[in-house]
């Protein structure tokens, strides 16, 4: 498998790789955050727990919810770093061109799958917020956890689509 | 057409895409969403892609992964893998190969508080392969120990790669960790008695030992080294004792690590911001992989394939020992170009019933899930290391650019032999797996 | 022409559900139908996702028909809710009887898209401890219980006890290590959790009422069964409905004996709370009626009405 320890990270060129690369680190320091914050939310309900039995009210829920988004949020960052793994033990005979080619099928199919899961997720989100379906214990709407979800996978589908842009004009450069 | 013959044709496909350069998850999820078309059609599938990225996403037992990641990112700013090879050496330095063995210990050290093997192996090579190299270790020792030792990230728990079997044999995290403790240590010992080995038969390559430490030296450097001691006892015994559930552990320790990084002025400028980059490629990394196999394995549940599979092993009558002998081997093949993540997600829905049909030692249906697990682990750590594809050696390759892959390899190859040999031990001793959990029943 | 359903549910396919109300019941229609209906179960999940999944997946013929509880999707089941009300259910069939006529007549709203073949409620839950008999409203102040459900979480607040929500495969670890003092579940529940190996005292209520149940629901895809011929549709009608819902009802009272002689064979201390006692009980829980009675108003129904009706029903089958 490889990773992008290997291979050279693309480089933003432009004002909209720059953009799609702010957003993309923007997001994951959001998600870094909301981690923090599930922790010291765990540690007081563990505390809160032992020492005055009063745990966090929903607790379990929040983490749930939390992580949740925060997971969605890791992932356009990854695809910036080319962090999703692949298996280049097939191809390590293959010249630099057809690597790059298919490189950019990858990240064009990685695109298209993105841009789908975004728009079953975003059903998913209005049909919950319709529904009304809420958390067990503080009854938190469950449609608040899918709201930074959809998003997330937009732009690791921009991201990816930016990859596939990149691959292909390396190519051109190159040859 | 059967559903294992819809399951073969979907499988080779996505043998195809790997080979293609597909990212695994993608290739999982393509994989997965045509064949659940094939087998239930087009409708089922936009419903069923409505909610079960968030039902993944947000799986409690899930929650622990990012947190173990953003745990052994702090760590890792906060000094704290230094402060572990400063006490190694303290200790064992003067032997001979003494530096590389307190690089391996330094490693299992760090594994006690990061749950992954890429991170140990990452951060322990920037701290302990300059120090070989001034030593004068030769480059193939020097890289080969580091990327064995980066392994122990995942031997010794915690462990990501256990919590996902852990969720897939629906077993107790908790007794996983406990489990995993002895194998962890021996391989630890295993690869320092590599080292001695190596360096007896040629004494060239482990460089001039350093001046022993006196004891009072030694006992300073332990001290800097408490919030490690303190971290793992608090996380997994709090685990295993109950006290709380392991994100719950998994929260202390990010606070813990976190305030320690923080002292000793780690987050200050970008440091923060690159934890938070580290988590991310991590979770983004083995979340889509995660997504994916989900896909796929629900196809897999629809065409009922692993139901029939199961059922023709058993039927073929083969001897226990026999069947598994072929899972390691299969495991191994499959450890050269895959990584150990997608590798458990795609064969233990497969791998794990025929195990547990077939009679062990005698072992009981829980026993055998941990003993199991126990192999799997270890055989999925090999991955880790074997070529012609070895993440672990691609990282120690990335920090020192000046060794040649070829050469890493090759300095791997003695302590592939010890995990050949540990393979054979834990098959052989499920007692070695099982003794402490019944020690603290 | 042959017809197989899809039919979904969480749990392993050696488990009471399964063998003794599931399978049953695909047998039945089956054979009724000359081998033209069949089922394809799929236990444990087998078609993906969680269990609060479940419920969409019938509705959106992920599967044709499912099993589920109601309160893994807390909201969407509003007004049904009512049966989980504290001290609200008697024993399972009249209960179950009662929801069914309750459902037909108040709530089939939140059954959209969905066909109930069965609406049943669960046995009574009871409260199990680790280490203490509790006898009254002063011994279980302040106690780590966890809750069952959203109104069971009320309930236990209302009593005066430390709710703890936590998913069920933790509720074991917490309780072998004390995080948690109790629980409230069913008898059902107890072996597959071994609650009996790691709890002493059983707490039963005594008198008429359950201290609190939960309600379950066996639907089937409304699209599918329109899609079905009138003569499949009819034998799917005649395994519908009240007395089906009390059948299915009885099979888990089956499962709740088996459970309380689990406790008591373990040697554990199973006993009655007084009725006199769980009258205390039950004024102190009066304030989650009244909550859930203001939340139902509020979206514009009329709460008194629809949980003095249910109550009513409750009293008339329980005769
Ligand atoms: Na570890
Ligand atoms: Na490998």
């Amino acid at each position: 498998m490889a990773q992008s320890m290997v291979h050279p990270v693309a480089v933003a060129i432009g004002p909209v790789a720059k953009a799609v690369e702010l957003a993309c680190r923007a997001i994951a320091i959001l998600g870094g955050a909301l981690f923090i914050v599930e922790a010291v939310m765990s540690v007081a309900s563990v505390l809160g727990r032992a020492l005055f039995n009063l745990p966090v009210p929903g607790d379990y829920e929040l983490v749930q919810m939390l992580s949740a988004m925060g997971i969605a949020m890791c992932l356009p960052y990854c695809q910036l770093k080319k962090g999703h793994v692949f298996v280049d033990f097939f191809t390590l005979w293959a010249p630099a061109a057809i690597k790059r080619f298919l490189d950019a099928v990858a990240a064009l199919l990685l695109s298209g799958s993105a841009f789908f899961l975004a728009w079953r997720i975003w059903e998913g989100m209005l049909e919950m917020r319709e529904y009304g379906e809420t958390s067990m214990v503080i009854a938190l709407p469950v449609w608040w956890g899918y709201i930074p979800v959809s998003p997330s996978f937009v732009l690791l589908g921009i991201a990816a689509l930016q990859s596939f842009v990149h691959e292909l004009a390396r190519e051109e450069h190159q040859s | 057409m059967t559903g294992t013959a819809i399951g073969l044709t979907m499988g080779a496909a996505m043998m195809a895409m790997l080979a293609l350069r597909v990212q695994i998850g993608i290739a999982m999820f393509l994989t997965g969403a045509i064949g659940y078309i094939w087998v239930s059609g087009w409708d089922p599938l936009l419903a069923y892609l409505k909610n079960a990225p968030y039902g993944r996403f947000s799986l409690y037992d899930l929650s622990v992964v990012p947190l173990f990641l953003l745990m052994g990112q702090f760590a890792t700013h906060g000094g704290l893998s230094r402060a572990l090879f400063r006490a190694a050496n303290a200790f064992i330095g003067h032997w001979r190969g003494g530096m590389a063995m307190a690089g391996i210990a330094s490693c299992a050290g760090f594994g006690a508080i990061c749950g992954s093997s890429l991170a140990t192996a990452a951060t322990m090579s920037h701290v302990v392969l300059p120090e070989l190299k001034r030593h004068q270790y030769k480059p193939g020792l020097a890289a080969g120990s580091l990327a064995a030792g980066g392994t122990l990230g995942i031997l010794i728990p915690p462990s990501v790669p256990l919590v996902i079997y852990a969720i897939l044999a629906e077993q107790n995290i908790a007794k996983l960790f406990v489990a995993a403790f002895i194998p962890g240590i021996l391989a630890a010992l295993g690869y320092m008695l590599v080292v001695a080995i190596v360096t007896r038969v040629d004494p060239a390559a482990g460089g001039p030992g350093t001046p022993r430490h006196t004891w009072a030296e030694r006992l300073s450097t332990v001290i800097d080294t408490w919030p490690v001691l303190l971290i793992f006892v608090v996380v997994i015994g709090g685990i295993y004792g109950g006290l709380f559930t392991p994100t719950e552990a998994a929260s202390i320790g990010v606070l813990a690590t976190g305030v320690t990084a923080w002292k000793s002025g780690g987050l200050k400028g970008q440091g923060l911001i690159q934890c938070f980059y580290g988590t991310a490629t991590g979770t983004g990394m083995m979340f889509l992989i995660l997504l994916g196999a989900d896909m796929l394995n629900s196809f897999m549940a629809v065409s009922q394939m692993p139901a029939e599979a199961a059922a023709w092993v058993q039927g073929m009558g083969f001897g226990p020992f026999t069947v598994l002998m072929v899972i390691i081997i299969i495991y191994m093949l499959l450890g050269c170009v895959m990584d150990s993540l997608s590798m458990i997600l795609l064969t233990v829905p497969i791998f794990l019933p025929i195990v547990l049909g077939l009679d062990y030692w005698g072992l009981g249906l829980e026993d055998k899930a941990i003993w199991f697990g126990m192999v799997a682990l270890v055989v999925m750590e090999i991955g880790l290391i074997t070529p012609p594809v070895g993440m672990n050696v691609y990282i120690i390759s990335g920090v020192a650019r000046d060794i040649p892959m070829a050469t890493i390899f090759r300095g791997v190859m003695p302590f592939l032999a010890s995990d050949l040999a540990r393979i054979v031990i834990l098959v052989l001793f499920p007692g070695l797996s099982l003794f402490l959990l019944r020690l603290l029943a | 022409q042959e017809v197989v359903l899809k039919v979904a549910h969480f749990l392993p396919p050696v488990s009471p559900a399964h063998t003794k109300f599931i399978t049953p019941w695909c047998d039945k229609i089956a054979a009724e139908s000359q081998g033209k209906l069949k089922c394809q179960i799929y236990p444990a999940m087998q078609l993906g996702g969680t269990p609060p999944q479940l419920l969409n997946q019938a509705r959106d013929g992920v599967a044709d028909i499912v099993w589920t509880l109601p309160g893994y999707t807390p909201g969407r089941f509003p007004v049904s809710e009512v049966f989980e009300l504290p001290f609200f259910t008697t024993t399972h069939e009249a209960s179950s009887r009662a929801m069914w006529d309750f459902v037909q007549n108040n709530a089939m709203n939140e059954f959209a898209g969905l066909k109930p073949i069965a609406v049943w409620v669960n046995g009574p839950n009871q409260l199990h401890f680790r280490d203490k008999r509790v006898n009254t409203l002063d011994d279980i102040k302040g106690m780590k219980v966890r809750a069952p459900s959203r109104l069971g979480n009320k309930l236990l607040a209302s009593l005066g006890a430390t709710p703890v929500g936590m998913p069920v495969p933790q509720m074991a670890e917490s309780l072998a290590k004390g995080v948690i003092e109790g629980a409230l579940i069913p008898w059902e529940v107890v072996p597959a959790t071994k609650t009996h190996e790691l709890t002493r005292f059983h707490a039963e209520a005594g008198g008429e009422y359950a201290m609190t149940t939960a309600t379950m629901i066996f639907v089937m895809n409304q699209k599918k069964y329109d899609s079905l011929p009138a003569e499949l549709k009819k034998v799917i009608d005649d395994n519908s409905g009240r007395e089906v819902s009390a059948w299915v009802a009885a099979q888990f009272k089956g499962a709740d004996a088996a459970g309380r002689e689990a406790a008591v064979a373990h040697g554990n201390t199973v006993y009655q709370l007084p009725a006199a006692e769980m009258a205390k009980w039950q004024a102190a829980t009066r304030p989650v009626a009244d909550e859930w009675i203001r939340e139902i108003s509020a979206k514009g129904a009329d709460g008194k009405k629809l949980h003095d009706e249910a109550a009513a029903l409750v009293k008339q089958y329980s005769k």
